[in-house]
């Protein structure tokens, strides 16, 4: 079990970097990829919710 | 409709190719000193990103990807992650990019030269399975005491964790260039993200290790994380005019 939340706290460590986290680039030079946002949004909640998760 | 002609784009990091060890598929798209690190991407690759379903792996995998290639500057140049699903429209684009967000990534660049990401995360621990009273043989009050005293006792416990987070905390801010919160969940205390030099990793860390020890005896426990590359300090939006 704590081999598992510790796993799960790793990805999360790095999906909150990866995804969230870093510069983010506006104008026309960007290909606006629809759902990126929606996939932000999905991970948001689950970190969230992965994290408050009672262990 | 772009034609195909995709690019995904990790870091702006230093335009110094001879040093980077990128591997087969990144290349460095260089303007002036800077330069900004890119892989063709086939559009298809994000076709169904929304269909994916957050607990799926592909989306870790992916991620994975992105921190490889912003790690492996990272060893060798200062780097200033982009967020993931930055897709640049082209060679032409990329150094658009470049020549708009110029001054602003040099600064931010500048900032997070020399340092390193760690982050910190300080939680209770589960109450002890052995921390039930015995009750057996006890009249109601006595019953009554015991459980307030058991609940004080927490308290007390916590209260005293509490306060030795909130000195880790002041004292890793000492090492540290800048902080930066993370979401804090429930049960969670610190959940931080200190920038140090590399210089003063050592003493970061002999002082993590100190308060951790005592943490653990006040019934909590203290993790650290990284070192990572300056994902959380890189928190500055890059335009390219839209009318040029």
């Amino acid at each position: 079990m704590a081999d598992h939340t510790e796993a799960v706290e790793a990805v999360a460590d790095l999906l909150d970097r990866v995804v969230h986290r870093g510069a983010v680039v506006h104008g026309d030079v960007i290909i606006s990829l629809a759902g990126i946002d929606l996939v932000r949004l999905d991970l948001r909640l689950l970190l969230l919710g992965l994290e408050e998760a009672p262990v | 409709m772009s034609t195909g002609d995709w690019l995904c784009a990790y870091a702006i990091t230093r335009n110094r190719p001879a040093g980077l060890d990128l591997g087969p598929a990144p290349r460095l798209i260089g303007y002036r000193d800077l330069g900004v690190v890119v892989a063709d991407v086939a559009p298809a690759r994000f076709d169904r990103i929304d269909t994916l379903d957050p607990v799926d792996s592909a989306i870790a995998d992916l991620a994975r990807e992105h921190d490889a290639v912003v790690r492996a500057v990272f060893r060798h140049e200062p780097v200033l992650p982009l967020r993931f699903g930055t897709v640049l429209d082209g060679e032409d684009a990329a150094l658009r990019l470049l020549q708009a967000a110029y001054e602003q990534a040099r600064t931010c660049l500048d900032e997070v030269a020399g340092h390193r990401e760690w982050g910190v995360r300080v939680r209770h621990a589960e109450p002890a399975a052995t921390s039930r009273p015995d009750t057996a043989g006890l009249s109601g009050t006595q019953y009554l005491v015991r459980r307030r005293e058991r609940l004080k006792a927490i308290q007390r416990t916590r209260e005293d964790v509490v306060q030795t987070a909130g000195r880790l905390d002041g004292a890793l801010r000492q090492h540290a260039a800048d902080t930066s919160g993370r979401p804090r969940p429930h049960g969670v205390l610190v959940n931080t993200a200190y920038l140090v030099e590399t210089g003063r990793e050592a003493a970061f860390h002999a002082e993590f290790e100190r308060f951790a020890g005592e943490l653990r005896d006040a019934g909590a426990t203290a993790e650290s994380t990284g070192p990572w590359p300056p994902y959380s300090f890189t928190d500055v939006e890059l335009g390219a005019a839209v009318d040029g």
